[in-house]
């Protein structure tokens, strides 16, 4: 199968809080440092990080709803390969005709001073696909329908409806325009577990139905685990395991991936998780950090190689991407029964 | 394939139909739910039916005042409110009535009285025929809605000319309320745009447009109206005085609307739906116009009530100090110019009725904005 | 029912004044904690648990009024209070407040001012409650915010909470909410802002100090995961109403009420991961507040919905043990049937 996406050294800076009475700037924040990955055709890829780790960003730097500080983004689409960060804002308002966006937070994804009707419709009309919101009425009855809301309700404005039905509704304005691409950026974190089900559900049926190509991004991993086929782990802007989603629950190779995997509360009052949790919290990626962003927390870091060389993204054992210096030597704990 | 997950069942839904006689806020639009929410207060609606009532005082002030604001009763110069009587000297009752007068002077200090001349009542009309005027600026009328007919009525007295004072004071609140909007109004516009400047261009127009807005701010205010108000031509007509005032107060007004416009952009620019219309396509004219201007709009018109009676009072402050308007326009301000020497106040004192009509509408803004404080955001509880 | 409860709440209603109208959004809920037991409220957002909580300590905000029920507290002398019946601005409920019932709040961000230090803000409640002096309470503070897990208390209690991370401010509310001791401790979401590395931290935290004050809890949550880890007791609650309760163990394993079948099977499980990609969901979503059902609260998105007996009223309760009980009219068909069956044979 081929490359959809394909990232190429993305990083995106921030400048850091300014300094002293004349706002010097401060040391810039790396939200998303050096990261090259790539998303097959018809594939659902998975990115899981805790909070500030620099997923959303990643998934906005790819849009360019955020410009990136430096690197490539590019895009085989059907209608021919692109570089996604070369384009001026004309091609690239054509461009997101193919790529599209399911935001976290359903309060503040939809225009509350829209009814529903009209903000989906309204990529087909700016697009020039329908002339009016007439033409466009028949599209959007369809895409609607298939994202399970009820037809008869949209002329109703957003805070009409509940948190998973708003989901729905965003889901069905990114569909609108026949997308290849979607990013979800935690589509279902807001939303109770009941309805979080609806949700990926839908998500999984419209994936296999219009095959579309899918970044899930959460920090949910078991969601994650349920969506994906493969899974990228970032920790402070750096994607510090990328597996298929197996091989990565049966054996991580990072000890933040077995970390995160630990941590997950198990449902099974009898059964004890959380043995190899690990301590302190993730503190904040510049430039002047020096060797693995992990070592501060990692139960296995070293005095010498962790504390100052960076490990790169590389490939152990068989065909596995881990950025640890010790990949190869260590034996992490996964799910082995899955 | 059908993703649609509906309610499987339908319970009969006894209690739901016992609520349906609460208002469904979850069907509203965002104007009905503004309005449910300033309905809440009650000093906002009191105040907006003063502000009402006010609009139709300065739409309507050739038919609502008795007279004219420069006609003088000779007879009655400096005469205090007419008194307005049911009952007559022996007790009995009659349609509101006022008496007659005539002038006299005092025995000792020489100076002109006015004294009732309880023989003649003179019956108040309504709708009576009085001077002429042109209804709206156009159709000749002559029709108030009271007065009398021979013996003129003075609601608030009169000043040492003979000039009734309510119906000075009627044709004043045309022109400080009209100098209040349409300050107001420019200095929305103003700061609509230059706010919508910073906050789009970002960058270096950015800082220079807020670095200006810093300065204006940080001038005093009292001394610079003083000097642009002194520094108008003495020869300029009352109009042309009354326009560049209202200008003058609406250049020094924009300041606090841009600052809302610019910070309002760049808070938006954030939103997860000002992103979502961005990756459907809009175009920066259709995103400012049709997604980030209705949502702060409310806010702006919130800075807008606020402005308006600080305006007013910029005017008022300025004809009182003789800088602003000048006669024959007549505003509060130049109606209160002339209650300024204690003398006038001691013998005088209704010419001080015109400053209770400031008082009563920059507290009834106040009031109106309050409630528009709370309308503005009508999406939190 | 045993009468070693800590705290019990009885037929407790809470409406919320809706323009004219006061529409119940808690109601008819009955529970009781055992001394030094967890005890878990579990339910959808907006289902009432932060409501139920808030009235435990007289905290409830404009517009929701308590109408009807009691809370009986065992305080420290070893008295019933009915709390309700307390003024909730009286010298009374403050002495329970933080004292005896230390509470966690929802919003980690807005539960420390930010203008005091973090050392004030625990300090205060010393103040407030315990009769030491200056060093001492500072003291007791430092040794608290260390018991906690904050890695330098002396330069902690100094700190602003802007200065703290997520985490840290979760802990300092825990210091905060432990240091007078309380019998009772209501935890409302403590993880739910957290990431899973540090909410596992947390909750050991919470587990390990459970254990060593042999304090009672309360704790809110809509994490299955996190419910099995730490509680004793479990109340499922679904649109104001409590549909099911019992043992944790029994919850879990066997649950009856047709909502907490469905909650189970929606969520997704670490052993199905490859196996499937669908989950199963419960149909629907919950009603609004001005579509209340008039009979059991689930009725409309239930798979054993009974037409004419399922919208006739909110259900009985039905025991399936002493402590286990279900409202639910399918279940009690179910156990009565069963029951006639035995008497039949
Ligand atoms: N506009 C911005 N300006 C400055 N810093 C930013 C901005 N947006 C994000 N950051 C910083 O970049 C880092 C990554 O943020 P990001 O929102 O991408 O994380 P995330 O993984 O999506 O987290 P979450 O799970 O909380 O959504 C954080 O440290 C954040 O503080
Ligand atoms: N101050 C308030 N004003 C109006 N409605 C309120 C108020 N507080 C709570 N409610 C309503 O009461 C109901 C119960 O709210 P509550 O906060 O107890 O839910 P919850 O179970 O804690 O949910 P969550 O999981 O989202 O915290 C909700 O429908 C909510 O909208
Ligand atoms: S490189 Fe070292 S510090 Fe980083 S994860 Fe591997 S062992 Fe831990
Ligand atoms: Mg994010
Ligand atoms: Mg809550």
């Amino acid at each position: 199968m081929s490359n959809l996406i394909e990232v190429e050294n993305l990083t995106v800076e921030f400048s850091g809080p300014s300094k002293g009475l004349f706002g010097k700037k401060g040391t810039p924040i790396t939200a998303v440092d050096d990261v090259s990955l790539y998303i097959k055709k018809g594939e659902a890829l998975g990115l899981v990080g805790e909070s500030g780790s620099g997923k959303t960003t990643f998934g906005r730097a790819l849009l360019r709803l955020q410009e990136p500080t430096s690197g490539q983004v590019k895009m085989h689409g059907q209608s021919g390969s692109k570089v996604i960060t070369d384009l001026d804002a004309k091609s690239l308002r054509k461009a997101w005709q193919e790529m599209q966006m399911v935001f976290q937070d359903p309060q503040s994804s939809l225009n509350p001073r829209m009814t529903v009707m009209d903000s989906i419709a309204e990529s087909l009309i700016v697009n020039g696909l329908a002339k009016n919101m007439e033409a466009a009425k028949p599209r959007v009855l369809e895409v609607a329908q298939s994202c399970g809301l009820s037809v008869d309700q949209l002329s109703r404005y957003p805070h009409a409806f509940s948190g998973g039905q708003r989901q729905r509704i965003s889901i069905a304005r990114a569909l609108v325009m026949q997308p290849e691409f979607i990013i979800c950026d935690e589509p279902v974190s807001a939303l109770d577990v009941s309805i979080q089900a609806q949700i990926l559900n839908l998500l999984i049926d419209q994936q296999q139905e219009l095959d579309l190509t899918l970044l899930f991004i959460s920090h949910d991993l078991i969601v994650v685990a349920y969506i994906c086929d493969r899974i990228a782990v970032m920790y402070l802007g750096n994607i510090i395991e990328i597996a298929p989603t197996k091989d990565l629950f049966k054996l991580p190779l990072h000890p933040y991936t077995e970390a995160l995997m630990s941590a997950i509360p198990s449902d099974d009052p009898d059964q004890q998780l959380m043995q190899a949790g690990i301590s302190g919290e993730a503190i904040g990626n510049d430039a002047t950090r020096q060797g693995c962003l992990f070592a501060p927390r990692c139960q296995y870091a070293d005095k010498d190689k962790c504390q100052n060389v960076k490990p790169p993204l590389t490939e152990v054992n068989n065909n596995r991407l881990v950025a640890c210096h010790y990949a190869d030597k260590l034996t992490l704990n996964g799910f082995e029964t899955i | 394939m059908s993703q649609t997950s509906p309610t499987p069942n339908q319970p009969n839904m006894v209690a739901a139909n016992k609520v349906k006689s609460i208002r469904r806020l979850d069907l509203a639009t965002s104007r009905q739910l503004m309005w449910y929410k300033f309905k809440r207060h009650k000093l906002a609606m009191i105040g907006t039916g003063i502000i009402f009532v006010f609009l139709l005082l300065s739409i309507f002030p050739e038919f609502i005042s008795t007279t004219k604001p420069q006609l003088r009763d000779p007879a009655y110069s400096s005469g205090p409110p007419t008194g307005i009587h049911i009952f007559d000297e022996e007790w009995q009752i009659h349609w509101p009535f006022i008496y007659g007068h005539k002038m006299k002077r005092h025995p000792v200090t020489l100076r002109k009285l006015v004294v009732l001349d309880t023989d003649t009542r003179v019956p108040i009309e309504f709708f009576v025929r009085g001077e002429a005027y042109k209804f709206l600026g156009f159709i000749p009328a002559d029709l108030h809605l009271f007065g009398t007919l021979g013996t003129q009525i003075h609601l608030f007295g009169t000043d040492k000319l003979g000039r009734d004072i309510f119906s000075r004071t009627i044709y004043a609140t045309r022109v400080s309320m009209s100098i209040g909007i349409i300050g107001v109004m420019a200095a929305f516009f103003i700061g609509l745009a230059i706010g919508g400047l910073a906050g789009l261009k970002g960058g270096w127009v950015d800082n220079v447009i807020m670095r200006l807005i810093e300065f204006i701010r940080s001038i005093p205010s009292l001394p610079l109206w003083l000097g642009l108000a002194a520094s108008l031509p003495r020869e300029w007509s009352a109009t042309t005085v009354y326009v560049v005032v209202t200008l003058i107060l609406a250049a020094l007004g924009w300041t606090t609307l841009a600052r809302r416009v610019r910070s309002k952009l760049l808070t938006l620019q954030n939103e997860d739906f000002i992103q979502a219309a961005r990756l459907a396509g809009c175009s920066n004219y259709r995103l400012v116009t049709k997604h980030m201007l209705p949502s702060f709009m409310s806010y702006l018109i919130v800075d807008l009530t606020v402005a308006f009676p600080y305006i007013l009072l910029a005017e008022t402050s300025l004809s009182f100090l003789g800088l602003g308007m000048r006669e024959p326009m007549v505003s509060w301000g130049v109606l209160l110019f002339s209650a300024q020497n204690v003398t006038a106040l001691a013998h005088t004192p209704w010419l001080l009725i015109p400053g209770g009509f400031i008082l009563v509408i920059v507290i009834a803004f106040n009031f109106f904005g309050d409630g528009m404080r709370d309308a503005a955001d009508p999406y939190t509880k | 029912m045993s009468d070693d409860y800590l705290l019990k709440v009885e037929d407790l209603t809470i409406s919320l004044d809706v323009d004219k109208a006061s529409i119940p959004i808690v109601e008819g809920v009955n529970f009781a904690i055992k001394p030094g037991r967890v005890f878990a409220l579990v339910g959808e957002s907006g289902s009432g648990k932060t409501i139920v909580s808030l009235s435990i300590l007289r905290l409830l905000g404009k517009g929701v009024r308590i109408t009807g029920g009691k809370i009986l507290f065992k305080d420290n002398n070893g008295k019933t209070v009915d709390i309700l019946k307390l003024n909730p601005k009286g010298k009374d409920i403050q002495a329970i407040r933080a004292a005896q019932i230390g509470m966690i709040f929802q919003e980690p961000m807005s539960s420390f001012s930010p203008v005091h230090t973090i050392g004030n803000q625990i300090e205060e409640v010393v103040n407030l409650h315990l009769d030491l002096d200056k060093k001492q309470a500072r003291q007791k503070c430092i040794e608290m915010l260390g018991k906690v897990g904050i890695v330098n208390p002396e330069r902690a209690f100094d700190q602003y909470p802007f200065e703290f991370s997520g985490g840290m401010r979760q802990r300092a509310m825990i210091a905060r909410a432990m240091i007078c001791n309380p019998k009772l401790l209501i935890a409302d979401e403590p993880t739910t802002a957290l990431d899973v590395t540090i909410q596992a931290q947390i909750l050991k935290l919470m587990k390990n100090l459970q254990n060593e004050l042999n304090m009672a809890n309360l704790f809110i949550s809509h994490n299955i995961g996190v419910i099995a880890q730490i509680a004793d007791d479990v109340a499922i609650m679904y649109m104001g109403k409590i549909v099911e309760q019992g043992p944790v163990r029994d919850i879990l394993r066997k649950p009856q009420h047709p909502y907490t079948k469905g909650l189970l099977r929606a969520i997704p499980h670490l052993a199905d991961i490859g196996r499937s990609r669908r989950l199963e969901p419960i149909a629907g979503s919950v009603p609004n507040l001005f579509e209340r059902p008039n009979g059991c609260p689930f009725a409309a998105r239930c798979s054993q919905f009974i037409e004419n007996i399922c919208d006739r009223g909110f259900p009985e309760k039905t025991k399936l043990s002493p402590d286990h009980s279900v409202f639910c009219y399918a279940v009690a068909q179910d156990v009565n049937g069963s029951q006639m069956q035995e008497v039949v044979a």
